[in-house]
């Protein structure tokens, strides 16, 4: 951090002997000097590290790493079925969410502010609550719902004089069962969002809109849909990035595992098999290297496609 | 005698629309608070019946549709202590989530003040950077990470957990800021005239000014470091350091060979959410305001 005011064009004498004693000077580089420093040791250096390690191989766990070039990169595209699954399952869940839980969560957000609706804050409340409950209390709630004997989906079907049926036997009743968990996380969460980028839509606006008599319905969709936008990328971009990063409700339904045909297999599941469970740190590495990728693409493509800027409202 | 009931009946007119008026806005309250009391009912059903199938005994045939037990008895609550010991995990994880939230919500605090108020050179790449790292898909890099930690000796040993967010974190910091704006800069060079110097003016001023802001990050932080599931899972593989969210999975997978495991992993993640539930029912206040105004932006 010194070298930066060090290199500032000397106009008196010793600016450096003035950074030191001028407390004003030196303390906001201290202030910040915690997060750049822890980032520099455990995200930074790692990330170097890794670029090395996406091209080696290690041998066993003893820290013995081998140069083995491309292989790993050539392996995760053409030797490795599941990380196609993993990609397949990627798009599908994200898609799958955001198609699901976008709408609904646009019809629940235009409910609750509806001006005749009383008790608005503990609406919002409810619908927001399971959105901060860890992800394994979710799986496991999931593995209840959609137990074969004692669940409540299937429950629901005998009550409604159907046949259990046996929800995690079945490869096509996977994807479902974990939409279903992540429309129920999630949904009530976007809706929220909805409903405080609305508050930010100026009244006069809407008035306009009256007077000139659009209905409600017209409103909504030529005049609050548009300008909702900002909040829309928001949600979809952070919902894509979450769901790269699938792993905690997988995990607890399926056992570690991907479920049948892997159906629920991820890549955060594929990474943390390839490296804990088969010890292949390298490997592990550079499947991170291609998944840190995609990530990036997909931020990018959105904030392009929405126009989107952060923090810039500078005072 | 023709003008009179001519205004009277306009007056009763008038009356009877107002009050239409007024009837129709009821109705319309009444049929959207009953459609939003609906839906939230069928969506924290499923939350209340499984709720509810914690409290059944073992041996208990119950109707998981409705969240009342059929016969009701802690069983699983207390084995859940007795036979499997969660509590010695319930704490490792409160001792975790405490100093990771302590410190990186301090952290966030100094380094937004900074950002936002003081004025220095390069400030403005800086917060670029915070910006940039915020968007880095970081998680992705555990494998390198873990390595790292091993080679620091930090593998199996809390300060791996602790150490890393002692930085505050990009979004920590980012939202931070955010808040920071909003402190009178008169106000920090009234303080600078009567002599405070830098850290009086952190401690006295900018801290008791911020507290919605740090008791935001820290909610935040501290939701993240108890439910995190992944890096604790991988780092601690001592059974005695242990996190609670590690060891529920564990227990899960004993589901097989243990007909108490799994009605005992359900009492304890339902317990584990309750952290989460409190520490939001108490900041939800400044929460929701705060990260809309944070996107807003």
């Amino acid at each position: 951090m010194a070298d930066i005011a060090a290199a500032q064009p000397a106009r008196k004498r010793s600016p450096i002997g003035r950074f030191f004693t001028d407390q004003t000077k030196w303390t906001p580089y201290l202030f910040v000097a915690p997060f750049f420093i822890t980032f520099a040791i455990f995200t930074l250096y790692p990330m170097l590290r890794a670029v090395i390690m996406g091209f080696q191989k290690s041998l066993g766990y003893t820290g013995q790493w081998e140069w083995v070039g491309f292989a790993n990169y050539v392996e995760a595209f053409t030797r490795d079925p599941r990380m196609g699954t993993a990609l397949v399952n990627f798009a599908y869940f994200t898609l799958g969410s955001l198609g699901t839980q976008l709408p609904c969560a646009f019809l629940l957000a235009l409910l609750l502010t509806a001006r005749a609706l009383k008790a608005k804050g503990l609406w919002r409340t409810l619908f927001f609550i399971p959105s901060v409950l860890p992800g394994v209390t979710m799986g496991v709630i999931g593995l209840w719902f959609f137990s074969k004997t004692h669940g409540f989906a299937n429950a629901l079907v005998v009550a409604l004089g159907g046949e259990r049926i046996d929800w995690g036997g079945f490869t096509y009743y996977i994807m479902p069962q974990l939409l279903t968990i992540a429309f129920w996380q999630w949904m009530g969460n976007h809706a929220v969002f909805l409903i405080a980028g609305m508050s930010g839509i100026s009244d006069e606006v809407i008035e306009a809109a009256i007077v000139d008599g659009a209905t409600p319905w017209q409103r909504a969709r030529h005049i609050v849909l548009p300008l909702l936008k900002p909040v829309f990328a928001y949600i979809s971009i952070t919902a894509a990035a979450g769901s790269l990063m699938n792993y905690d409700v997988p995990f607890v339904l399926f056992d570690a595992g991907g479920g049948p045909r892997n159906k629920g297999w991820f890549f955060m599941t594929h990474i943390r098999e390839m490296a804990f469970g088969q010890f292949r740190m390298g490997y592990a590495t550079a499947i991170g290297w291609l998944v840190f990728f995609i990530a990036i693409v997909i931020t990018v493509v959105q904030f392009r496609a929405y126009k989107f800027r952060l923090g810039q409202e500078e005072v | 005698m023709v003008a009179p009931s001519v205004t009277r009946g306009t007056t009763l007119n008038r009356g009877w629309g107002l009050l239409s008026k007024v009837g129709l806005f009821r109705l319309r309250a009444i049929l959207t608070t009953a459609l939003a009391l609906l839906l939230s009912l069928i969506f924290i059903w499923p939350f209340l019946c499984i709720v509810g199938s914690t409290f059944n005994p073992i041996d208990a045939i119950a109707n998981p549709l409705i969240p009342i037990p059929s016969r009701f008895s802690t069983q699983f609550y207390e084995l859940m202590v007795e036979k499997y010991e969660m509590h010695k995990y319930v704490l490792n994880s409160v001792l975790i989530a405490l100093a990771t939230t302590v410190l990186g919500a301090f952290a966030a605090a100094l380094s937004g003040y900074a950002l936002a108020k003081l004025r220095f050179p390069g400030r403005d790449l800086l917060f670029s950077i915070i910006i940039g790292i915020m968007l880095l898909p970081t998680t992705t890099m555990l494998v390198p990470q873990f390595v790292v930690m091993k080679e620091l000796g930090l593998v199996d040993n809390y300060w791996g957990l602790i150490l890393p967010s002692i930085g505050g974190g990009a979004f920590g910091i980012f939202l931070m800021r955010q808040f920071m704006l909003n402190i009178p800069t008169e106000m920090l060079e009234a303080a600078r005239m009567d002599g405070a110097n830098e850290f009086d003016l952190f401690f006295r001023i900018v801290l008791p000014n911020a507290s919605a802001g740090v008791g935001v990050i820290a909610t935040l932080s501290l939701r993240g470091s108890w439910n995190a599931l992944l890096w604790p899972q991988i780092l601690i593989s001592d059974v005695e350091k242990r996190l609670l969210m590690p060891a529920i999975v564990m227990l899960n997978q004993l589901q097989v060979a243990d007909a108490f495991a799994l009605p005992v992993v359900r009492a304890t993640a339902i317990l584990a959410a309750l952290v989460p539930l409190g520490l939001y029912a108490y900041s939800q206040r400044y929460f929701i305001s705060t990260l809309a105004g944070a996107i807003k932006g």
